[in-house]
């Protein structure tokens, strides 16, 4: 059977968006080795057992702000830790899986976890979470129970009024 | 390393240049869709020629598609894009005079520009008139900034609007797209 071009291109366009209302979000699902920012935020507060939160970054930029109960990894013996610690590193944005690996291989095998995004998802999801005051009421639900987690780490959550511009750095250039 | 290569704040020139082969990569395929020429282009005003329609869909699909799953498997950054706002009034006003000159000159913004690039005068004197065009904009801006700024959404999405998961505004966007394809065929059919 001949196969037109363009039937071709359709099934193809047709296939990836049925996949695409399958797979939910853009968003790349979380690996193994990943934690969000929303549920470290409730380990954290639920004082999870034998959670160790680690600060990747350098020392004066853990100095200025880290995430609670965060330590440094300079201030760390990992070699006498318990060997049951659930450690999850962090650092400004995603951390590198090698530099897992690293730290895997120095100190013997841990269940280590990458903070999705770093300090940025952290204050984003956590600390600063905004929602339109528009939005549906799914979404709201959410946005409350985002809202009690962020006022407990000291965050100020905010709804928007839709023409309310956002507080970004971005600007657009050409049309 | 995932995208977008070129963030806000980096260099001037990376902007410029990335611009620069987007817009002729952008410019060719419309001239090879055969978008240059005017008579095509009015030709979906009198339902004999919907490539426009065929042209412009598509490419929107393939952007779709692209964001989305270069998202999914971790190779762009799809919160680090830039969403044009929402200005509801002002944009619809802007949409039906740029319907306006779409019909009047035969020619958009950027088929002007391959046009022009083509060799066809009417596609340098459409140039000519939207740079006038921008100029007078620009020296009476002051008197409509009211109206400029009214009915501001922010940044404003389909999911957020419709409450849906955004694969889903996905595939629904395919459909209406292939739909659109099937019923631009038929009319064309039709027409001939």
């Amino acid at each position: 059977m001949k196969i037109n071009a363009r039937i071709l291109l359709a099934l193809i366009g047709l296939t990836a968006g049925m996949l695409a209302a399958v797979a939910g979000a853009p968003q790349r699902p979380l690996g193994d080795d990943e934690i969000s920012a929303i549920d470290l935020a409730r380990a954290i507060r639920d004082r999870q057992p034998r959670l160790l939160v680690i600060d990747l970054r350098p020392v004066d930029a853990v100095e200025t702000e880290r995430l609670p109960t965060a330590r440094a990894l300079g201030e760390l013996e990992l070699q006498r830790l318990d060997s049951a610690a659930q450690l999850v590193v962090y650092a400004d944005r995603d951390v590198d899986p090698d530099v897992i690996e690293a730290v895997r291989s120095q100190h013997g095998a841990r269940s280590i976890r990458r903070l999705r995004g770093g300090v940025q998802a952290w204050k984003a999801e956590v600390l600063f979470p905004i929602l339109r005051s528009d939005a549906v009421e799914s979404q709201q639900g959410e946005f409350r129970k985002r809202a009690q987690l962020s006022r407990y780490f000291g965050g100020s959550p905010r709804v928007i009024e839709p023409g309310e511009a956002l507080e970004r750095s971005r600007s657009r250039r050409g049309c | 390393m995932s995208a977008p290569l070129i963030t806000e704040g980096g260099s001037l020139i990376s902007s410029l240049l990335a611009a620069l082969a987007l817009g002729v990569g952008f410019g060719f395929a419309l001239e090879r869709g055969g978008l240059g020429n005017a008579r095509k282009l009015i030709g979906q005003f009198y339902g004999r020629d919907l490539s426009v329609l065929k042209v412009m869909f598509s490419a929107l699909l393939v952007a779709m598609l692209g964001v989305f799953w270069l998202g999914r498997f971790g190779l762009l950054e799809v919160s680090a894009l830039y969403v044009p706002h929402t200005y509801l009034w002002p944009q619809l006003v802007g949409g039906g005079l740029f319907g306006a000159g779409l019909i009047l000159a035969g020619l958009c913004p950027g088929t002007a520009c391959v046009a022009a690039a083509s060799g066809r005068i009417d596609g340098l004197f459409v140039l000519l008139g939207i740079l006038i065009g921008m100029l007078g904009v620009g020296l009476l801006l002051r008197r409509f900034v009211a109206f400029f700024e009214s009915s501001a959404h922010g940044a404003w999405t389909l999911p957020e609007l419709l409450g849906l998961p955004y694969g889903v505004v996905v595939a629904g966007v395919v459909v209406m797209a292939l739909a659109a394809f099937a019923g631009a065929e038929w009319v064309e059919r039709r027409a001939r």
